[in-house]
């Protein structure tokens, strides 16, 4: 059935294949918030083009509109103004079950305190996203045994949560993020809450799911592993004020090594 | 998909959620419980106690003259047959006895004490029985030359038979009659209701058939064509023609056969049956209240969920599939919790009540049980559905502009399905109240009689069986002087019927001297009854005036009668002046004679606890009439036993067929009538009892929900003075803004019953009862507020701003 709602979702985006080649689209991207009636602008007017297989990292200080941006892109949350175009669809054409099913089916999530659900093992964890897709018993039990294989957790699969550490949370995390063979990946922060052993593994599976072809978007705090990705979009007061690809030859760098070419007025933040 | 919810939703109820499961089972197991005992005891009384009576065209017939007291009464035959035929509106009528006699039938030297009526042929074919045994009346049994037939309930048939067919063609021996048995009427079939035993009316009474007597109650079926208003349109119209040619102002009502076999008990039982769904549904509604507070403490799960691409509806199978596991666990346990109930319900029972024996948890509970779940768990599921379509899914990203939405939405409409909870239970708590008052009320009223030291009995010489009037009341004027020296007796009587044990009478239409007829036709019919000399005394009925009966009031002295305080005072102003009046009966068979005021006796309320009639008495020496009941009071101290032993010796040794039936103390006939009201009280009190229980772990869950959700802010007005007083101050404000809108509500709508009077209590009732029902509750609100305030006062601040109260 999933297959079929699939082909209903491209019906309602017949460019999709047009626009082959650029995954996520956001033109003059606005969103803004009014808890109490005061109006708070998260973003402002973002333009932003990612392309299928980019690897790409958003950084910025505190409050510059990182998480807005990752909820909008991860079709969480509506822009108040503005277009965005997901494989060539304008999420405004979307339903909010529209939105749900493009979500389990294209999007993979990894958050920063690992949001698995307390009361379901590790295998039912990382099988929920399928449960939503009905699909056969054998095939979702084939897929969950493989994701798990891949983010090595096959041994832990009838752990809860609770009996992991944060690394092996963390880990059935991203088992669950690609056991539905996302074609983009949003990682909130995904080593926030690590320490740098295991923040280093989920880093290496990332860049080794990127090499699969798998296009990644990162919020991260951290430089060493803003520079893990191709391209760095920075971020302040809610717009974009940098976009450019990382340079290589600061890859083998450690974990104090500055970078230069950050601008200078954000420097203090990151 | 819906395994993979089910198994979640398993280890989530069992496991994970233990104290709100707990609660959420307890909850639904009462709920189930209560829900499923009414829709058992409700099946087994409207439904299955009548299945032969299903046919929308059979109809009850009764005389009626609502304007001189009598709703209904009995009819004569010949008026019954005057609506059958073509062109009228009944194609077939048939007749009973409105009220069964008692009789012994002697068979092989056996007696057996049976409640016999008395049918016409066409009816046993026109309620499409079927004969569990034999064969039923056929046309030729009621020619004259056939022998007398009759046919056994199947309930006598079992237990005087054994259930033995070989039964049929027996002889039973009554009077100098002999009686065959030729068939026994089906199990479902009891109809006249509680006759044993049925013989032929143009048989056993063909004087009926022509007499304007009204002793029969009529059964039609309505003309083909017409629909029931319109044949009772007709049946007025013919009712008006016989009235003006007999000069009456009787009419004649046509009633759907089932709801006239339900009689009082019908409007009770719906009644019932509604408050037992509202039970089901409060502990639904409590669910549903669990489930929103559980949106809100899972907020980040769902949303995760949602992230992950469930939808809400999708999110909300999450629910349904645990609600669905919280009711297969609640099911069996309310089941359980059913037999119990219906044991203790069944022991208040009255005895009379239709099919109370087959009460049982047969397939209609099941289907209750399972339609009541399948709606139940869609209705607690929908308040918290709602709740998850706003849910922020981007809340998941931390530290997105997002925040988890806030909990005031959540609170508010928790304290909604709270207070309805509340509200609802308020309304049974008065409902409750109601019932238990009018209990109370029937219980203090005075039925005209002595409620101790009084034993009544019945010797069964049926008019039916046709017994020499005269021999009868020769029987029980020595009888009852043999009685009178009984060591132990204080008095004896005897009369025509004894109090309460039918709800029909002998309804005497009368003129008072001095009355024009104009005046007249407007009297009410006043309940006549025939009785001995020591009647009253034996009953401890009061002389408030003139004389009782005496021995020489014979055939042929003046004609004299007792009347009631009431008569007394209607017509002549005081029981005083009563004495030395003159009455006459109207109609009837009686001899028609002005009869003298000798006497006035207290009111007797002779059919029933709740039936107030204008009361005569007439000496049994100067009418056809013949006692039946004996009255007998016993001297304190005495051996009952030994004294009724020796009233038993007396009659049989004076008749060998003279055998007391039925005995019983005036106590235990008061108590039979207050069988009904009883029951009806004690199954609203279970009601109101199971929503108050429901509704408070309702106001528990919301009181114990509101203080987690403000235990930071709690800490933070303990750390900036305030005292644990003030926030029990909060907490007792809370529970009152849950309890309000119940009490508000319930005064409402008691104020707007009170206009209406749909439930038949004295208007002082209204006031305590409402009072006790708006007190009640909210005291209890308080009570369920206990715990979760016990816990703020424990609160200490740091504690409460860093870890919250759960």
């Amino acid at each position: 059935m999933a297959w079929k709602e699939m082909s209903e979702l491209t019906t309602l985006a017949p460019n999709v294949m047009s626009v082959a080649g650029t995954m996520i689209r956001l033109d003059g991207v606005t969103k803004t918030y009014s808890p109490g009636g005061l109006e708070i602008r998260a973003l402002s007017d973002v333009q932003l083009e990612i392309r299928r297989g980019d690897y790409v990292s958003i950084a910025g200080p505190s409050g510059c509109g990182k998480s807005t941006l990752l909820s909008i892109l991860g079709l969480l949350d509506t822009p108040s103004a503005g277009r965005y175009e997901f494989e060539g669809i304008d999420v405004r054409e979307l339903s909010v079950a529209d939105r749900a099913l493009v979500r389990n089916l294209r999007i993979g999530f990894i958050f920063q305190s690992f949001n698995l659900i307390g009361g379901m093992s590790v295998f039912d964890n990382v099988a929920l996203p399928l449960s939503y897709r009905r699909v056969p018993a054998r095939v979702l039990r084939e897929r969950v045994q493989l994701a798990l294989e891949r983010v090595g957790m096959t041994h832990r699969m009838n752990h809860f949560p609770s009996q992991l550490s944060g690394g092996q949370q963390q880990r059935v995390a991203v088992g669950r993020a690609i056991v539905g063979d996302p074609a983009v990946l949003l990682a909130d922060e995904p080593t926030g809450n690590l320490d740098s052993n295991n923040g280093e593994m989920v880093m290496d599976l990332l860049g080794e799911l990127h090499r699969g072809g798998v296009t990644i978007c990162m919020v991260t705090h951290d430089p060493r592993y803003a520079r893990d990705a191709e391209r760095t979009i920075y971020l302040f007061d809610g717009r974009v004020v940098e976009d450019e690809p990382n340079t290589p030859g600061f890859e083998a760098g450690g974990p104090d090594t500055p970078r230069d070419h950050t601008p200078h007025w954000t420097r203090e933040f990151v | 998909m819906i395994l993979f919810e089910l198994r979640q939703a398993v280890r989530r109820v069992m496991i994970d959620g233990s104290a709100w499961s707990a609660i959420a089972i307890a909850t639904l197991t009462i709920g189930l419980a209560v829900g499923t005992a009414i829709v058992v005891i409700a099946d087994a009384i409207l439904l299955r106690s009548h299945p032969y009576a299903r046919n929308e065209r059979l109809v009850a017939v009764w005389a009626t003259a609502a304007d001189r007291g009598l709703d209904r009464f009995e009819l004569n035959y010949p008026d019954l047959k005057a609506l059958e035929g073509e062109g009228k509106p009944l194609a077939r009528v048939a007749a009973y006895a409105a009220a069964n006699s008692r009789a012994i039938f002697w068979t092989d030297g056996r007696p057996l004490d049976f409640h016999v009526n008395i049918v016409s042929a066409p009816l046993y074919p026109m309620l499409g029985a079927r004969p569990a045994a034999g064969r039923l009346f056929e046309q030729e049994d009621a020619l004259p030359e056939s022998e007398q037939s009759a046919l056994l309930s199947h309930s006598a048939w079992v237990r005087h038979f054994g259930g033995d067919p070989s039964v049929i063609g027996t002889g039973l021996q009554v009077g100098d009659e002999t009686v065959r048995i030729i068939g026994v009427l089906p199990q479902t079939l009891d109809f006249p209701q509680g006759a044993e035993i049925v013989t032929l009316l143009e048989r056993s009474n063909p004087a009926l058939l022509e007499s304007r007597q009204r002793v029969l109650a009529g059964v039609g079926l309505v003309a083909p064509g017409l629909t029931l208003d319109e044949a009772h349109v007709s049946v007025s119209v013919i009712a008006a023609q016989l009235a003006k040619q007999q000069d009456e102002t009787t009419g004649l009502e046509l009633e759907p056969l089932s709801e006239h076999l339900m009689g009082r008990l019908a409007p009770v039982l719906r009644m019932m049956l509604a408050m037992g769904l509202l039970v089901s549904l409060i502990s639904w509604l409590n669910v549903g209240g669990l489930f929103l507070t559980q949106v809100v403490a899972r907020e980040k799960e769902f949303a995760m969920r949602m992230a992950l691409g469930a939808t809400p509806w999708r999110a909300s199978l999450t629910l349904t599939a645990e609600a669905l596991i919280l009711a297969a666990i609640a099911a069996p346990l309310g089941l359980a919790l059913a037999e119990i109930l219906l044991a203790f319900l069944l022991r208040l029972a009255p005895g009379d009540l239709p099919s109370m024996g087959d009460v049982a948890l047969q397939a209609p509970a099941l289907l209750f049980l399972f339609t009541n779940i399948a709606v139940g768990v869609v209705l607690a599921a929908i308040p918290a559905s709602l709740r998850l379509s706003r849910i922020a899914v981007s809340s998941v990203i931390s530290d997105s502009g997002a925040r988890m939405s806030e909990s005031g939405q959540t609170k508010r409409a928790t304290a909604v399905v709270t207070a309805l909870q509340v509200t609802l239970a308020c309304l049974l708590a008065l409902v409750a109240g109601l019932f238990q008052f009018r209990f109370l009320e029937l219980q203090r009223v005075d039925p005209g009689f002595d409620r101790a030291g009084v034993i009544t009995a019945h010797i069964p010489f049926p008019y039916s069986m046709r017994p020499e009037p005269g021999r009868v009341r020769e029987f029980f004027a020595s009888a009852l002087a043999e009685i009178r020296r009984v060591p132990g007796v204080v008095a004896a009587g005897s009369s025509l019927m004894r109090p309460m044990e039918l709800q029909q009478g002998w309804d005497y239409s009368f003129v008072v001297e001095g009355q024009t007829r104009e005046v007249q036709r407007r009297n009410p019919f006043a309940n006549w009854l025939v009785v001995t000399p020591g009647y009253h005394e034996a009953l401890g009925t009061r002389l408030l005036a003139g004389r009782a009966f005496q021995d020489s009031d014979r055939h042929d002295s003046p004609a004299v009668a007792i009347v009631g305080e009431s008569f007394a005072r209607r017509y002549w102003g005081s029981p005083g002046n009563a004495i030395g009046r003159r009455i006459k009966e109207v109609d009837g068979d009686s001899e028609r004679r002005w009869q003298t005021v000798v006497g006035v006796v207290s009111d007797l309320r002779q059919r029933g606890i709740t039936v107030q009639m204008l009361d005569v008495y007439q000496p049994y020496t100067q009418t056809n009439w013949s006692p039946n009941y004996l009255a007998i009071r016993i001297a304190p101290g005495s051996d009952t036993g030994r004294v009724m032993s020796d009233v038993r010796g007396i009659l049989t040794s004076m008749r060998p067929d003279a055998v007391l039936v039925g005995e019983s103390t005036t106590a235990a006939l008061l108590d039979r009538e207050l069988a009904q009201p009883r029951f009806n009280a004690a199954i609203a009190i279970v009601f109101a009892a199971a929503a108050l229980l429901i509704s408070l772990s309702g106001v528990y869950s919301a009181l114990s929900y509101w203080v987690s959700r403000r235990s930071n802010e709690f800490g933070i007005r303990l750390s900036m003075g305030a005292t644990p007083p003030d926030l029990l101050r909060l907490i007792l404000r809370e529970t009152m803004v849950i309890a309000l809108p119940g009490i508000l509500l319930t005064a409402g709508i008691a104020l707007f019953s009170l206009r209406l009077r749909w439930v038949n209590v004295s208007e002082g009732a209204w006031s305590p009862v409402l009072a006790a029902a708006i007190l009640i509750v909210p005291a209890a609100c308080m009570v369920a507020a206990v715990l979760p305030a016990l816990r703020v006062l424990r609160m200490t601040p740091s504690h409460a701003i860093r870890e919250g109260v759960e």
